[in-house]
């Protein structure tokens, strides 16, 4: 099954973030973070079977504003957003099993 | 602040209460990002990391009270201003007990209407303190990057010994949160 291509979020689209009102999965990464490239690869297999959930990911380098938003400085980060709140974060490597269960709450 | 996203955490056990406290605080900064907690476990699991411009917390909670709140957001999130919102924190001696213990302020739940006015001058008084918590938080984060960068770079050095190395860098970075 092909994989679901992410959302790429930045610093200009915090306010977008914000204001939905239905799930966001947001994943803060970089190219040299490996824990970080692995959960992308998850989240891009996942996001096909929950398509009322935006998936997206931003750099940590590049988003300062984001980072600093969800205090994401050690990458890989996992904010899971809704309606303005911050319902979950996760700080670290977690696997695909446990991101589906985190959805699945939280959706 | 200006264009920045006001940080806010809320404990507050009861939905009515809290959604009219989240209506009143977008009327002070419709940028907001909210972090909610109904009792101690998620009090305390979320709002040190959440790192919050403001803490706003109910005074009677169903295992904790909001002096425990006040008390725990002291010693891990220092000077991050903290307000009670309350029906009950009406009489004296409990106003004058949150205020020592370091409170910014109280509003009751029948005054919400106040709380944008409150907020401003919380907001206010508190924004060197904010300014030097966010100096601190950019040192961090450009610290942490570096190390993190440089993890990377000692993996692909391939040479004896280097994947010891970043492991231990590695748990450094993750001790460094």
């Amino acid at each position: 099954m092909q994989g679901h291509t992410l959302i790429q979020i930045s610093d200009t689209k915090v306010a977008e973030l914000l204001g939905r009102t239905e799930l966001t999965v947001l994943l803060i990464t970089s190219s040299w973070d490996g824990h970080g490239i692995i959960m992308r690869a998850l989240l891009e297999g996942i996001a096909n079977r929950y398509p009322q959930v935006a998936f997206g990911v931003a750099d940590v380098e590049d988003s300062p504003r984001l980072c600093k938003l969800f205090n994401v400085t050690n990458p890989p980060g996992l904010l899971f957003v809704r309606d303005g709140e911050l319902i979950n974060r996760i700080q670290g490597a977690i696997g695909g099993t446990t991101i589906t269960q985190l959805i699945e709450r939280h959706s | 602040m200006s264009d920045e996203i006001f940080k806010v955490f809320i404990l507050e056990d009861m939905p009515v209460d809290l959604e009219l406290m989240k209506r009143q605080i977008r009327k002070f900064n419709p940028q907001v990002l909210f972090a909610v907690a109904r009792n101690r476990t998620e009090f305390e699991s979320k709002v040190a990391p959440f790192q919050p411009d403001i803490v706003l917390s109910d005074y009677n909670l169903p295992d904790m009270n909001g002096l425990e709140a006040l008390l725990y957001v002291r010693e891990h999130l220092n000077s991050t201003p903290f307000v009670f919102i309350t029906g009950i924190l009406n009489d004296e001696e409990k106003v004058a007990e949150a205020i020592l213990t370091g409170a910014s302020g109280y509003l009751l739940k029948d005054n919400l209407r106040n709380l944008p006015e409150l907020l401003t001058q919380v907001v206010a008084h508190n924004r060197e303190a904010t300014a030097m918590r966010e100096q601190e938080w950019e040192r961090r984060r450009n610290l942490q990057i570096n190390l993190r960068k440089s993890i990377a770079q000692i993996r692909q050095l391939n040479v004896p010994g280097s994947d010891e190395i970043a492991l231990n860098l590695q748990e450094v970075a993750d001790n460094l949160g």
